[in-house]
């Protein structure tokens, strides 16, 4: 597979103006890197959104309190010591507990999804773009794969405004 | 649109920041280490002799340990608290100061762990705090506070460590490819691969709100949970309803003031005006200035309810603590938090960085003081006057004491020098959306994000 067009960008909006120019002549595979989260990453997009990670966290969440209830519980009834005049199962001081690992495991599960899904989502992402990312470029990547002659110079027209571009 | 040049600044004053080392850091973190290894010499006293060596006795059997400890749980309270409002406010300000605070949190926490773990005397039975059973099946009992306490500060510690980390990839991830050697190597293996595409953004936009949302309310209700320590028992001046958001105001209070001194320091140290500005620490001021009149509101609730709620040992103790031996204590809490703090009302004391600092120092200690106000003449003064007693703290409380504000100090300036202070990717980003704003509106202003100049970082102290 030939390496993909790159084009190098110091400012955001240029970037972003490029993104939309391929965009807008039907070019939609393109990719990116990044130093920080400009508005143009939103501009390519990734198939996994808020709603996914907060059900993930959620998960973990409830993941979390089930392993709290079940540590109180199996804890309190392995030796049942009445302690202050309190039931064994006194639901109201164990609420605190559930609070706590039902947050560590929502935290949890959000860091790890993270990690996770980031390291698929850079599958496939050249490390010529990567470099150009850590030294404070924008990299705007568009695959060459099954694209001719005529088009390929169509879309370095429409990257003309880059630093650079390579190959 | 975001100028080359300014990016490129960003980068080049953070990196220095890190790999340039002055004698003055060396000689500030010898200093910090000596203090921090005075506490652990004093520490190894107790070990060895016992805690007959502290001034802990019948009725005072919480001191300046316990006192430490709640103050450093207040001061960690507002680093992560702090950073994920601003995130959620979408701040400007976030990225000159959320680092450092963050930082602040986790180094804080780790140091309040320590205290428990002191004040058990037999600290290498610490492994009985976690939650598994003894040989004959019994399990802590989780109806207590204090393992309430367990809980809530490590869950607190692990997800602000994360929050913190996970601000630190791309800036890890950037450094890592840019910089050689070890550093590099250490950087590069930290990242976990970031490497800055467009999913990896998307993703981690879409990530850390959701963090933020699990970091405020365990922010909150860890230092509730520590003021449970106290509102639980049925001792005058601890047994009170207000306590969990009096401790939670009061951490805010002083984590805020906290913040103010390390990053005037910081900046000061690395030259980093252009990022931690004047108008940043305008906003704090302005926060610690609100956190005071809550914390006044709060006093004098405490006060009214006690005099006049008709419990007798309640309302000695206030007496006491108002006109008896502890008068000094007491005035010292309302000067240095009620009283001082209202100087922030005027701009000046905002602004000009001397005189922030005196009024966020005297925060600092008065905070300080008022811990060992709540601790120490509670117990002092209980119900039984033929129980009542003094507390004095001994030296080796003392230099535990001084050794845990140098341990704090020494974790601080390691982490500074090891990473970036300020995180270089917001920068960036809150850069590119001020000069955006100011193309949109044809004027520039100061929304408080970052203002480089061209020669910002071109000397560092």
């Amino acid at each position: 597979m030939p390496d993909p067009l790159m084009a190098l960008y110091d400012d955001p909006d240029a970037a972003a103006n490029a993104v939309r120019k391929l965009h807008a002549r039907g070019v939609a595979d393109v990719r990116l890197t990044s130093p920080a989260a400009y508005p143009v990453v939103e501009e390519t997009g990734h198939p996994l959104g808020l709603q996914q990670l907060g059900w993930l966290a959620l998960g973990g969440g409830l993941l979390g309190l089930a392993t709290a209830i079940a540590l109180v519980t199996y804890g309190s009834l392995a030796e049942p010591l009445v302690v202050g005049g309190k039931p064994v199962l006194a639901w109201p001081a164990f609420s605190v507990v559930m609070f706590e690992l039902t947050m560590l495991g929502a935290g949890l599960t959000n860091f790890v999804a993270v990690i996770f899904f980031s390291a698929l989502a850079r599958r496939g992402v050249a490390k010529s773009a990567r470099l150009a990312a850590a030294q404070g470029h924008i990299a705007v990547l568009v695959p060459l794969a099954q694209r001719s002659a005529d088009e390929v110079a169509q879309i370095r027209a429409l990257l003309g405004d880059a630093l650079e571009v390579s190959p | 649109m975001t100028s080359p040049s300014l990016a490129a600044t960003i980068d080049r004053d953070m990196e220095a920041s890190i790999t340039r080392t002055t004698w003055r850091f060396w000689l500030a973190l010898f200093v910090a280490a000596g203090f921090a290894a005075l506490g652990g010499w004093s520490w190894s006293q107790i070990l060895q002799v016992g805690f007959g060596l502290t001034g802990l006795d019948t009725p005072v059997m919480w001191g300046t340990l316990i006192t430490n400890f709640v103050f450093f749980i207040g001061v960690s309270h507002a680093g992560t608290l702090v950073s994920a409002i601003l995130f959620f406010a979408r701040s400007p300000i976030r990225a000159g100061i959320g680092r450092s605070a963050e930082a602040m949190t986790v180094i804080a926490i780790m140091t309040a762990g320590l205290f428990p773990v002191i004040h058990l005397g037999r600290a290498w039975l610490c492994f009985w705090l976690l939650p598994y059973p003894n040989e004959r099946q019994i399990w802590p009992n989780f109806h207590s506070p204090l393992v309430w306490d367990v809980f809530a500060i490590t869950s607190y510690v692990t997800i602000s460590a994360l929050f913190l980390y996970m601000g630190l990839l791309p800036d890890l991830a950037s450094l890592g490819r840019r910089l050689r050697g070890v550093r590099g190597w250490l950087y590069r293996s930290l990242s976990l691969g970031f490497s800055g595409t467009d999913g990896e953004w998307s993703l981690y936009e879409k990530a850390y709100p959701i963090f933020a949302g699990v970091v405020i309310p365990l922010a909150v209700s860890v230092h509730s949970v520590v003021s449970w320590d106290f509102a639980m028992t049925i001792t005058p001046g601890w047994h009170s309803t207000i306590f969990a958001p009096y401790f939670v105001a009061g951490a805010i209070f002083s984590g805020v003031a906290l913040a103010i001194i390390l990053l005037a320091i910081l900046r000061r140290a690395y030259n980093l005006h252009a990022y931690i500005r004047e108008s940043h620490f305008d906003i704090l001021a302005r926060l610690m200035l609100a956190m005071s009149l809550i914390m006044t509101l709060v006093y004098v609730t405490e006060v009214f309810l006690s005099v006049f709620h008709g419990e007798r040992a309640e309302r000695d103790l206030y007496v006491w603590r108002m006109v008896g031996s502890q008068a000094p204590i007491f005035w010292s809490v309302i000067f240095c938090n009620s009283i001082a703090p209202l100087l922030c009302f005027s701009r000046r004391f905002r602004v000009d960085l001397r005189l922030l600092l005196v009024v966020a120092f005297l925060v600092s200690l008065g905070m300080w003081i008022e811990r060992y106000m709540i601790v120490v003449t509670s117990l002092s003064h209980g119900y039984d006057p033929a129980q009542w007693g003094s507390y004095t703290p001994s030296r080796y409380e003392l230099m535990i004491t001084a050794g845990a504000f140098g341990w704090f100090t020494m974790l601080f300036m390691i982490f500074v020098k090891i990473f970036p202070s300020i995180s270089i990717s917001e920068t960036k980003q809150a850069q590119h959306a001020q000069s955006s704003a100011d193309a949109t509106h044809g004027e520039s202003a100061d929304h408080g994000a970052v203002a480089v100049p061209s020669t910002a970082g071109e000397s560092h102290a």
